[in-house]
């Protein structure tokens, strides 16, 4: 008899074949007890977190838990409602606010998740008539965003303007807006997008718009924390941005900011907006608290990179070959899904936690332990990650005996 | 491929497809008009990208994600790409 869940056949193998073995499970992690942004117990193992997004270390900041507390006694648990019923209090306004006057925008819409940002934004904004050039190596809510939508949807290379350039050219004689989709930090390698020359490129033609996910770089690149067009001096050239809470703000929810005169009209259009709960008033009281903190947290951002540099440079004096951007995102290639298991689970046993990231969710079908570093990090929590890395490496056989000489990694 | 349908795709566009398609072949199967990528060759999702992608730069052209689901065989693709090149650089 055919069973509902025979379609599943092959991802059951896969997993299977990589983690049926009993061993951990790099995706049924579980955290006992939370200890610090930085430290959990895992598996009764105190555990070094390496993993978690949690760029600046907000999700204990005393201002934002004290916001959130004080919600939570005067508004409740939730909600219970959607943006457009009975879900916007003057909080979600409030952060709106926030949100649009902190990045130089004339409005700001909260989504209840990042990921539902996307979804609205991208299947929302373009329509049967319109093209959406996103770069390849976008996140998967980027590409579940513009599968739900009509437009046509043309990759260029990743970070690569040249390209772009080329599929713009080719698309010039034909009507229709077009909208560049890009990340500012890519989430899977840290990787910054060449956004000057991505400006050029857009200046070039007519109707078209740039849209920038700056989920990884809100709050770590720039003086103030607005992300990679801060950084370069591009606010202004950039028509759409989107963000989430889940990372250097310390919660969850998503947004996009936008000067567009009228941008609230998609308030009624998309459907990811309409048809879910908004964010309970403590989460948007937090993420209106850690805003500020960001825009405050030069000093956060310089122990951020301090600490990113400092992996960057461990993991390569030992020998990984690791990508050129020196961010807070510090990805080790591994040869194959079955290295990367065995290695995710000697650094668990070291007490590190990463992220273990297969194939189809990274670029190039590379298997990687990806590793995200935290403002609270410090030195000495780094020397150990390295110290682990080192270890592993070694007892898998993956770094060459005498140093100097570069591992078969990468 | 022997004996096509006459559906107006272009000769060298079909030529294009099958030599960029054979470097992604690793199965025996001869291709054909009606070879299938998932069930004849085993193409997975992201084999599909890397080979669309090839073909993109083999016949400078930007291939739709949305097209992708519709196409099944070999045919079919040297058909969307031949109204693809005419669109593009006709
Ligand atoms: C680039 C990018 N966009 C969007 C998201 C989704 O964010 P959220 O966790 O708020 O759904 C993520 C995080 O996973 C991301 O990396």
């Amino acid at each position: 008899m055919a069973d509902l869940f025979d379609r599943f056949g092959s991802l059951r193998a896969r997993r299977d074949s990589l983690v049926g073995d009993g061993g951990h499970d790099p995706f049924q992690v579980e955290m006992d007890e939370v200890l610090s942004q930085t430290e959990a117990m895992i598996c009764g193992r105190h555990t070094i977190l390496a993993g978690t997004n949690n760029y600046l270390g907000l999700t204990f900041a005393p201002e934002s838990l004290k916001a959130a507390h004080d919600a939570l006694d005067a508004e409740g648990t939730g909600t219970t409602g959607s943006r457009v019923a009975n879900g916007t209090y003057s909080g979600h306004k409030a952060l709106e606010y926030a949100l649009s006057d902190f990045l130089g925008k004339d409005h700001a819409i909260v989504f209840s998740t990042g990921y539902l940002a996307n979804l609205s934004i991208l299947s929302t904004l373009v329509g049967p008539d319109d093209y959406i050039l996103m770069d390849a190596d976008c996140h998967a809510s980027i590409y579940d965003g513009v599968r739900m939508g009509d437009a046509q949807i043309i990759r260029f290379k990743h970070n690569d303007a040249a390209d772009l350039d080329k599929r713009l050219a080719r698309l010039s004689k034909k009507p229709g807006n077009k909208l560049i989709v890009i990340e500012g930090i890519y989430s899977m390698l840290g990787d910054k997008a060449p956004l000057a020359e991505i400006v050029a490129v857009k200046k070039k033609y007519e109707d078209v718009y740039l849209l920038s996910d700056e989920a990884h770089s809100l709050g770590v690149l720039g003086r103030y924390g607005r992300g990679l067009p801060e950084e370069v001096g591009l606010e202004d050239d950039v028509d759409f941005i989107v963000g989430t809470f889940s990372k250097s703000i310390g919660t969850v929810g998503g947004f996009c900011v936008s000067s567009h005169p009228q941008f609230d009209l998609l308030r009624l259009a998309c459907r990811p907006y309409i048809f879910t709960a908004s964010l309970p008033p403590s989460v948007v009281a937090s993420a209106k608290a850690s805003l500020a903190l960001v825009e405050s947290g030069g000093a956060l951002r310089k122990r951020l990179m301090r600490n990113a540099e400092h992996l960057h440079k461990g993991l390569v004096d030992i020998g990984f070959i690791l990508g050129g951007d020196i961010s807070p995102v510090v990805a080790v290639v591994a040869p194959d899904a079955e290295t990367g298991v065995s290695f995710w689970r000697g650094l668990m046993d070291g007490g590190v936690y990463v992220n273990l990231a297969l194939p189809p969710a990274t670029p190039q079908n590379f298997t990687l332990l990806r590793c995200s570093l935290c403002a609270a990090h410090t030195i000495e929590q780094i020397d150990r990650i390295i110290e682990v890395f080192a270890d592993v490496a070694d007892s898998l056989g993956m770094l060459p005996a005498e140093s100097g000489k570069k591992a078969a990694l990468g | 491929m022997s004996a096509e349908p006459s559906d107006g795709a272009s000769p060298d566009v079909r030529a294009a497809v099958l030599e960029v398609l054979q470097t992604f072949n690793k199965t025996d199967v001869i291709l054909k008009h009606g070879t299938r990528f998932t069930e004849d060759l085993n193409f997975d999702s992201l084999l599909v990208m890397e080979f669309i992608a090839a073909l993109e730069d083999r016949l400078d052209i930007s291939v739709p994600l949305n097209v992708l689901p519709d196409i099944e065989t070999v045919g079919q693709l040297v058909v969307a790409a031949t109204e693809i090149v005419r669109e593009e650089h006709g």
